[in-house]
């Protein structure tokens, strides 16, 4: 691709998919500024390898899978936070709580709580933006694979925030 | 199936999409059907994704991110020693195709249509026809590939008449036209509208290809094409004035009658 059609197909990539990346990103990390360099780091990803993206129409899935890597290269040596596995986790099939208030806060600590395995699902799931498959496809694991944990992972995201449900909360 | 199985498996369908379609959650969404309880306990999960999905995208994103991005962009393909803009309107085309309207743009070889992506070939004279038929019928997955493709700066083109003013709900992006130019020698130029249906919240996306009338032998009237074998496409394509036009929208049949309706309402 010529530099110059490269560098056009970036601006076009940046302008339609950096808000859904930092959305995303900051989803993952669960902080702003680790979001922001996430971004950035995914484009400088996106202009190294621009080469690589064969078709543009499949640039959103190309970016948010360079984010993904971005995000999971971050946590290399980082062995600090005992992260909650939902592989042992009792099988779905709860009835779904009634009333959840939703909080934004207590959403992304219910997020971070989780490992990655489980939370990119999810954030990807409720994002409405790919399907399952493409899910599958983006984590480079089997179909079924996805849907077990999106299952998992939705059970237990809705519980969690059932459980912080008291009576008389305090929102405001 | 059982009833914990099929809401299970059917905790992968986002609300308000065509995903409930999809054949291989048949069972599961056979099973609901049949099953009042199953049924509600899932329309319950579903509105609940719903506030939780908007939830989870409300994150507001810094004011000036873009800006920087675009900046940062635009300094490292400095650094990169690019001289052109980042602008596409103003990307020079390729010598071999003069800044012309891709419309009236013609080649001079009978390139044959060997990239199998959604595309036609403008060709000099009328030596070779594009058949509208075999141009829907080429599109070989849900996702048009133009692989190999560079981008082409000349993008002139009509949209039918009944498009112009868009109904609500129709959103038009484009129109996006490649360059291709083909070992041996012989050029195509590709050009294609997409649009979307906005009143959705993931919108279906599909195809608007236009092309000279004249090179399209024999034009459309008003006809319905049949999809190509396990492409998952539905087309139609029709002749307006100097144009044909052929609309293409992946996967399932009732995509297209949405479209229909869109159109028919915004006419009316
Ligand atoms: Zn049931």
């Amino acid at each position: 691709m010529a530099d110059g059609s490269a560098a056009s197909l970036l601006a076009q990539l940046v302008q339609q998919h950096y808000a859904a990346l930092y959305r995303y990103a900051f989803r993952l990390s669960g902080k702003s500024a680790d979001a922001e360099d996430l971004v950035q780091q995914s484009f400088l990803t996106a202009h190294q390898k621009i080469d690589q993206l064969r078709d543009p129409q499949n640039g959103k899935a190309w970016l948010f899978t360079i984010t993904r890597n971005a995000y999971l290269k971050s946590l290399r040596g980082n062995t600090g936070t005992k992260l909650l596995s939902l592989e042992h986790a009792p099988e779905p099939g709860e009835e779904c709580p009634q009333d959840i208030r939703l909080d934004n806060e207590q959403l992304q600590s219910i997020l971070n709580e989780l490992e990655e395995e489980f939370r990119t699902p999810l954030i990807l799931f409720y994002f409405e933006q790919f399907s399952y498959k493409e899910i599958a496809e983006q984590m480079d694991v089997p179909i079924g694979t996805v849907m077990s944990r999106l299952a998992r992972g939705k059970t237990h995201l809705r519980q969690k925030l059932a459980s912080f449900q008291p009576a008389g909360s305090q929102q405001t | 199936m059982d009833c914990r199985t099929a809401l299970e498996i059917l905790e992968v369908v986002r609300p308000d999409t065509g995903d409930l379609d999809d054949p291989e959650l048949a069972e599961a969404a056979a099973h609901i059907e049949s099953h009042a309880e199953c049924k509600s306990e899932f329309l319950r999960r579903q509105q609940l994704d719903r506030e939780i999905g908007s939830a989870m995208r409300d994150i507001p994103v810094p004011h000036d991110l873009e800006t920087r991005l675009l900046a940062d962009l635009a300094e490292r393909s400095e650094t990169a020693d690019v001289a052109e803009t980042v602008a596409a309107p103003t990307a020079k085309p390729k010598a071999a195709l003069q800044r012309r309207s891709w419309m009236s743009l013609v080649v001079g070889t009978a390139a044959s249509l060997a990239i199998g992506v959604i595309g036609w070939q403008l060709l000099s004279g009328s030596s070779t026809h594009v058949d509208a038929v075999q141009v829907a019928t080429s599109i070989t997955g849900r996702d048009p590939n133009f692989d190999g493709l560079t981008e082409y700066g000349g993008d002139d083109s009509e949209l039918p008449a009944d498009w112009e003013s868009l109904p609500k709900g129709l959103a038009i992006d484009g129109p996006k036209s490649y360059a291709y130019q083909q070992a041996d020698g012989a050029k195509l130029a590709i050009a294609m509208y997409q649009f979307r249906f906005t009143h959705r919240r993931t919108p279906v996306t599909g195809y608007l290809l236009v092309l000279p009338v004249d090179s399209v032998n024999p034009p459309p009237t008003n006809t319905a094409l049949p999809a190509g074998a396990g492409s998952g496409i539905t087309s139609v394509s029709w002749t307006d004035g100097d144009f044909v036009y052929v609309c293409v929208i992946p996967k399932r049949g009732g995509h297209f009658r949405r479209l229909g309706r869109l159109l028919d309402r915004g006419m009316t």
